[in-house]
């Protein structure tokens, strides 16, 4: 039997040396010669948008760069890229920048009424103007998603994914260590659990990716932000590439966000928000979605077929085949486990490693087994 | 407020200058080869007639074009893409990305795989002239910038490694 599965990815991933010398040619290739750069004011200090400019000599690009100080700057924004001819974007930050660039496009290709109202899938039918994304961080993969926020509203479609990601060494900033582990954890959830769990062949290649990202990255990371980088200045040399390569995990699974709406760990981060007997002091989210993610492996451990498979990514081919089969996915969860165990050792005020230690009574611990589990597993299709 | 800037496209002109006297070096010596040395040769043989390439940058050069006329010899036609027809693009995908190639800070391979240059043309004669390229490099630098500059120096002969060596140098130095 052929099973159909549904994977859609519009985003052109450029990662690695000289990523960004390829721009100029991948805008031209869209038709886009007068792109609108929008930065925020911490990579405008640390000069990133010097370095854009520099990967564009000897081109036609002209660039116009607008850095956002006030969330209510919109309108101006609006006006600039109507009135100057601009025919493209390039969001050159994390968070606000893309949020904004989306929204805009939004604006420019479907009149600005139709931020009036949220939409969901199916109701931005047409293609919006070619959008660059340079993450100046790690985030946890709302950029590259399929989505967007402005004012409150949610905006849901394929056509705000980022034609192009163009993630480099060159434009990390220094980031402090609780943004690397939200973004690091979130990315392993998500993609453990599309590994997992969405029985999609495309959407378990990105997630292998991802996951192999993470870990080769976050623990050393993690370990190291004890001597960490000034904000608005230039990651250190020795931690650029981990960065970059821990946007790229958060790339993807903002890719397989936008494929696999309904993942289970990231509607716990809202349960787990609303339960807590405190809300101010819950998890971040990133490590919510690990500890959910912890406790959806330990209840699907017996039935999950995918679950053993995924000691492979978290580990190595010599680890993975040393573990006999049926011991697999036990193997696989202690190695979450000790991760997030490791990781809370390098945060100075320690870190929940269970829900019960996250502060869930064990009556809101089973609400949330119920919450955290699939009733139908999607069997491997060979 | 939004703070609003426009920023110019710049120019590398140091970096343009390197590569159009690359070029046009590598070019004359591409003429010498096809002349004097049997691999070279053969290669071009096995190219129709009347046949034009050009390697260069996108999108404003510098180029180096070199054609094959009806007699089968081979010439450097300079740096001019214009009033002639040019069978064969090998382009990369920037200047900078091309002196990368050229500062030999890249081999031509190692540019290929990630993606950096782009070809319109034919495959296989796309392939013959990056095999010419890699002929071309090892004649004309020394065995440590050779080795950066292809994936793997050739074991040639003594004679072509020094008489046929000698002999592309003088005739790209004189241009014949």
């Amino acid at each position: 039997m052929t099973l159909l599965n549904h994977f859609l990815c519009r985003t052109k991933t450029a990662f690695g040396t000289q990523a960004l010398a390829h721009l100029p040619f991948d805008l031209s290739g869209m038709h886009a010669y007068k792109p609108f750069v929008i930065t925020d004011q911490a990579a405008r200090d640390a000069g990133l948008h010097l370095t854009l400019a520099r990967a564009c000599r000897d081109t036609h690009l002209a660039l116009g760069l607008a850095t956002l100080t006030d969330a209510e700057d919109f309108e101006t924004l609006y006006h600039l890229f109507a009135d100057k001819g601009y025919d493209s974007f390039i969001a050159l930050g994390t968070g606000q920048v893309v949020q904004t660039a989306k929204a805009l496009n939004l604006a420019l290709c479907h009149g600005p009424e139709k931020l009036r109202s949220p939409a969901g899938p199916g109701q931005i039918n047409r293609p919006l103007l070619p959008l660059v994304y340079i993450p100046t961080h790690p985030e946890t993969g709302q950029d590259t998603a399929g989505e967007t926020f402005f004012s409150g509203r949610h905006f849901v479609s394929a056509n705000l994914m980022p034609d192009i990601a163009v993630i480099t060494a060159d434009t990390m900033l220094g980031t402090p260590g609780a943004a690397v582990l939200d973004s690091g954890l979130a990315s392993l959830a998500t993609c453990c659990e599309a590994f997992a769990f969405s029985g999609n062949p495309f959407a378990r290649s990105y997630a292998h990716a991802g996951i192999c990202l993470v870990m080769d990255t976050l623990l050393p990371l993690a370990q190291q932000s004890d001597h960490g980088d000034l904000l608005c200045q230039k990651a250190g040399k020795h931690r650029q590439l981990p960065l970059a390569k821990l946007a790229h995990a958060a790339a993807v699974s903002g890719y397989i966000q936008s494929n696999l709406p309904d993942l289970k760990s990231r509607q716990a981060v809202a349960h787990l928000t609303a339960v807590h007997p405190a809300p101010s002091a819950a998890p971040s989210s990133g490590l919510c979605m690990a500890l959910a993610l912890v406790h959806l492996l330990e209840n699907s451990k017996d039935t999950c077929p995918w679950l053993g498979k995924l000691l492979l990514p978290l580990t190595d081919a010599a680890h993975y085949a040393g573990v006999p089969g049926p011991g697999q996915p036990d193997a696989a969860v202690r190695v979450i486990r000790k991760l997030l165990h490791a990781l809370s050792e390098t945060v100075p005020q320690g870190m929940p490693k269970t829900l019960g230690e996250a502060g869930l009574t064990p009556g809101q611990i089973s609400e949330m087994s119920t919450l955290l589990t699939y009733t139908q597993h999607k069997e491997p299709p060979w | 407020m939004t703070d609003f800037m426009e920023i110019p496209p710049g120019r590398h002109r140091w970096k343009k200058l390197y590569l159009r006297c690359m070029l046009w070096f590598f070019g004359r010596a591409v003429q010498a080869a096809a002349r004097v040395d049997d691999g070279v040769k053969s290669e071009f043989a096995a190219m129709p007639d009347n046949f034009t390439f050009c390697l260069g940058a996108f999108p404003s050069g510098p180029y180096m074009v070199v054609g094959k006329d009806a007699h089968g010899r081979v010439r450097h036609l300079g740096a001019s893409l214009a009033d002639r027809p040019i069978h064969l693009h090998l382009m990369f995908k920037s200047p900078a990305l091309l002196f990368r190639v050229f500062a030999f800070q890249e081999s031509t391979p190692v540019a290929n795989a990630r993606n950096r240059l782009y070809v319109h043309g034919e495959v296989p004669q796309a392939c013959a002239v990056v095999r010419i390229m890699d002929v071309i490099q090892v004649f004309l630098l020394p065995k440590f910038l050779a080795k950066r500059a292809v994936k793997r120096c050739p074991a040639w002969p003594l004679k072509r490694r020094t008489l046929v060596r000698a002999r592309v140098y003088v005739r790209a130095f004189g241009g014949w």
